[in-house]
């Protein structure tokens, strides 16, 4: 799920990471009871959803022109789904097209960056991840950033630019 | 409609073949590593396949999100051209939004799934996960327009749990109409929307409902405390199923379905290769995945608070480098050896 990344404070799996506290039925056997959507409109995917409390929540529906705009988009601007081959990440030029080229203001793709970073280190092509670590700090500094939201990411280069020189 | 809509993928590995065949051309009924949100991403389906799994899913992706939304689309699901036989798991609750995930991710994936397990109450209120078990005419429903428009061209499965212990009528029923509307194939999780998953999973009812599907040549897989091999064949063997899935068991050791009891060093190796070469993986993702495997490999508590007190990707390819003899590829053993390779120097 798209929130997903931001909720990775508490990763962990436990057992019953996935249950919830039932609600009790008569003579002790757990109520298997659920309410149904109530479809709106068909065409749009528009529905009606039910809360435990009994308080009702619509579901906006998606016109045929919006979800005509998201499958252009998906085609022509996305083309498919990311594809990660072996060795994408091996060149240079791959790097600084990415740099240049993705919206830094999104979390994922600050992350794409770093992912970088980290193979080069891994692979340890120190003089690699050195170089490619100037250049984020000085992309950084020309956007308007948050410093608080990013100081993890800032600090993260700080410390492997200390370490790849030390290398 | 203006745009020209892709076909799905023509040369796939057909999922349902497998799954008729394993038994015949293997021995053994087919492997599946089963979807975990956040998980079950492209470096672990990878890893797995490396490990004799046949089949594997992503986590479950809303289908409402998906449809609507570029970015969910960009962190959801990202996959390559090793990735296969790959089942995309859904969570939705109406026909339109799952017929356009359909459309946009068909061209990708191997198969579909529709999550009808997912107990967690964000879900259920929506009407997603658990819930579509509880409305078994709005799920057949799904499964039928899925099922009319595309025919053969695109295997669909659905992932349920039971209504009852034992002889779930209500859950064989519903089984039995979601096969005459052309559900490829039905994987049965063993345990109620509220049984806790320390609680054994119920094996009479995943036989009932194998015994009762059997007018209708759609496979059943059983899913639920599978974490060795003996038990792949025991619960295969119990229930007459053609495949068994695991989730809590590969997760921690994705060697599993090759035999290994315990994760192998190697695996290791080549998760963490994985995540490197593809990228885009929260740090804390990666983190725990290998949390995960060394619990398993019974690493010291010592060692797990160490590599769980890294808090970046640096820090911890160092301290992995400080402890253990990690290699990479192209370093001779990579991704071979069984035993756990400390360093004399670290201890
Ligand atoms: C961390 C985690 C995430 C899960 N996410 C999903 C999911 O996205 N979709 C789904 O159908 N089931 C999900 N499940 C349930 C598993 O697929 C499986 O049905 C359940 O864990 C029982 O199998 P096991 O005993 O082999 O773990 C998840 C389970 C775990 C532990």
């Amino acid at each position: 799920m798209s929130e997903e990344i931001s909720n990775l404070k508490d990763l962990h799996i436990s057992n019953d990471e996935h249950q919830q506290p039932m609600t009790k039925g008569k003579n002790g056997i757990p109520n298997q009871s659920m309410t149904k959507p109530i479809t709106v409109d068909a065409n749009t995917g528009e529905v009606i959803v039910k809360k435990f409390t009994g308080k009702q929540r619509i579901r906006k529906g998606q016109s045929q022109e919006q979800y005509e705009a998201e499958l252009q988009h998906f085609y022509e601007v996305e083309k498919g789904p990311v594809r990660t081959n072996i060795g994408w990440m091996s060149s240079w030029e791959e790097f600084e097209r990415n740099l240049n080229g993705l919206d830094l203001e999104i979390k994922h793709n600050r992350l794409i960056l770093m992912s970088f970073l980290h193979r080069w280190y891994y692979l340890r092509d120190y003089a690699s991840c050195l170089k490619a670590c100037n250049e984020i700090q000085l992309k950084y500094k020309t956007l308007n950033y948050d410093e608080k939201k990013m100081k993890r990411e800032i600090n993260e280069i700080n410390y492997i630019i200390e370490k790849c020189s030390n290398k | 409609m203006s745009i020209k809509v892709l076909p799905p993928k023509c040369n796939r590995t057909d999922p349902l073949e497998i799954i008729r065949t394993r038994q015949r051309t293997h021995g053994r009924p087919a492997t599946i590593a089963g979807p975990m949100v956040r998980y079950s991403k492209l470096s672990f389906r990878q890893i797995c396949r490396d490990y004799n799994v046949d089949i594997v899913y992503t986590p479950m992706m809303l289908a409402r999100e998906y449809v609507r939304n570029s970015q969910a689309r960009i962190s959801d699901f990202s996959t390559n051209d090793l990735d296969t036989p790959t089942i995309i798991q859904v969570g939705t609750n109406n026909v339109t939004d799952l017929l356009r995930f359909i459309e946009m991710v068909a061209p990708y994936v191997d198969g579909v799934g529709i999550n009808c397990g997912c107990p967690i109450k964000e879900q259920l209120r929506e009407e997603i996960g658990c819930a579509l078990i509880y409305n078994e005419t709005l799920l057949v429903e799904m499964v039928k327009a899925v099922k009319d428009k595309y025919g053969d061209t695109l295997r669909l499965e659905t992932k349920i749990r039971i209504h009852e212990h034992t002889r779930p009528e209500r859950t064989l029923k519903m089984c039995q109409d979601l096969c005459e509307v052309g559900v490829d194939w039905i994987t049965v999780h063993g345990r109620l929307r509220t049984t806790r998953s320390s609680e054994p999973v119920d094996l009479d009812a995943i036989k009932y409902i194998v015994d009762g599907l059997k007018g209708y040549d759609v496979p059943v897989v059983a899913n639920g405390d599978c974490f060795t091999v003996a038990d792949m064949g025991r619960i295969a063997d119990y229930t007459g199923v053609q495949g068994v899935m695991s989730a809590r068991g590969i997760l921690s050791n994705p060697g599993l379905f090759d035999g290994y009891d315990i994760c192998p060093w190697g695996c290791v190796e080549k998760f963490i290769n994985y995540c490197m070469e593809f990228g885009g993986l929260p740090f804390q993702l990666i983190q725990h995945h290998i949390f995960c495997m060394f619990e398993n490999m019974r690493v010291s508590k010592d060692d797990i608070r160490q590599l769980m007190s890294t808090r970046n990707m640096f820090e911890l390819i160092d301290w992995i480098d400080s402890r253990f003899d990690l290699k990479r590829p192209g370093d001779k053993e990579f991704g071979t050896r069984e035993a756990i390779p400390y360093l004399e120097s670290s201890k």
